[in-house]
């Protein structure tokens, strides 16, 4: 069965149960780096002032750890709501939502989310774009340079040309630019009703649906001209499987 | 299973491969077509794809229908997060890899650019505050 990019969206929080080897290996895996950072550091500093502070980075590492788990089942029940109110059904898949995997170590559930960054001339319009239309999140908003935007499992960064931060200009002048070929692909159910809407909505279509080996898919513009492509799984359809 | 995926245009499918999996640790899931091959790293899916004609069967680098060219390049790109970002770049550099930039350090993270074999963008970062590290481990999966 094909996935759609959005069922992470519909994942219950489960509460992480270790197993008591894993935890054992977590443990020592966050000793070992935080043995290896005071030997960075000292190396740096030329004093061993850190070496007592193995335990208290230990203590910090396990800390961001669980502020993290509290940030990740903060914002499941958000999503939650937004399924519950319908604001996800847009373009979302009706399967129903996988199990999760049993035995899911620690790390794997806390494992940054691919991140994109994608250069925009309008932040405003950007953001405004990637959540009415492709059903994204706002995360933060930094305005006028920088915004940050979930949807699925992808982080999507948005920068602006020109201002501080990714948008500067590189040491030699040239300054980034929106656009080229380059994009993310968003998994949708019906990718022919979903061009129809987008472009009853106004938003440029820059190449109608197609047929591909495995896929259908279309490409759409944001605001800036950055592409997103659009796709439906068709026969022959790869799908990684999920015990990895 | 991969959540994300991203399509970059490539030149030569082949000569990505080695270097995504060489150099940055993915792995190959598939590359039944020499305009086409699937990788992953983590929770990304990376699809690399070299411009083909209209007529080819591969419908994801094709031009466009007012005849424009898919091309690698531009600004656009994924950003994965490593430790030690200066003993990665040192190890890169002395791969021969090209860099965009110096490391940066930014509010959040420190950054670099590189570039795959057709000038594609990776940007990778190593955060420099708590708040912006999300993984314990950031190896390929």
């Amino acid at each position: 069965m094909a996935a759609d990019p959005l069922d992470a969206l519909r994942l219950p929080v489960v509460p992480v149960d270790p197993r008591p080897e894993f935890t054992a290996a977590l443990l020592r895996r966050i000793t070992s780096a935080a043995e290896a950072q005071t030997r960075i550091n000292e190396a740096v500093s030329g004093t061993s002032e850190e070496v007592g502070n193995i335990g208290l980075a230990i203590q910090r590492a396990l800390d961001n750890a669980e502020q993290m788990q509290a940030q990740m089942q903060a914002r499941a029940a958000a999503i939650d709501e937004l399924i519950a109110s319908g604001a996800l059904e847009r373009h979302v898949s009706s399967q129903p939502a996988p199990q999760p995997p049993q035995g899911l170590p620690i790390a794997a559930r806390v494992r940054d989310n691919p991140t994109v960054r994608y250069f925009v001339g309008d932040l405003d319009a950007a953001i405004e774009f990637y959540c009415q239309h492709l059903g994204f999140e706002e995360e933060l908003r930094s305005a006028p340079a920088f915004a940050m935007l979930y949807g699925g499992g992808l982080r999507l960064l948005l920068s602006v040309p020109g201002l501080p931060g990714a948008g500067r200009a590189l040491p030699d002048g040239t300054v980034p630019a929106a656009g080229g070929s380059n994009r993310i692909t968003v998994q949708v159910t019906d990718v022919t009703a979903a061009v129809a809407e987008l472009r009853t909505a106004g938003v440029r279509i820059r190449a109608d649906v197609s047929a591909g080996v495995a896929v259908r898919q279309a490409l759409i513009e944001d605001p800036a001209g950055n592409l997103v492509e659009l796709y439906e799984p068709a026969v022959g359809y790869h799908e990684r499987p999920s015990a990895s | 299973m991969s959540t994300v995926s991203v399509r970059y245009i490539v030149d030569d499918v082949d000569a990505a491969i080695a270097f995504y999996r060489d150099r940055l640790g993915f792995r190959e899931l598939m590359h039944p077509d020499p305009a086409f091959a699937m990788l992953t790293h983590g929770d990304l899916r990376l699809v690399l794809v070299a411009p083909v004609p209209a007529g080819h069967p591969g419908g994801g680098s094709r031009p466009m229908p007012d005849g424009t060219a898919q091309r690698p390049g531009g600004w656009n790109r994924f950003m994965l997060q490593v430790e030690d970002l200066p003993v990665v770049a040192v190890e890169l550099r002395a791969a021969g890899v090209t860099f965009r930039n110096e490391i940066v350090d930014g509010i959040g993270a420190r950054q670099v650019m590189i570039e795959d074999p057709s000038g594609n963008p990776v940007e990778l970062f190593e955060p420099l505050r708590a708040e912006a590290r999300l993984a314990p481990d950031n190896q390929p999966g």
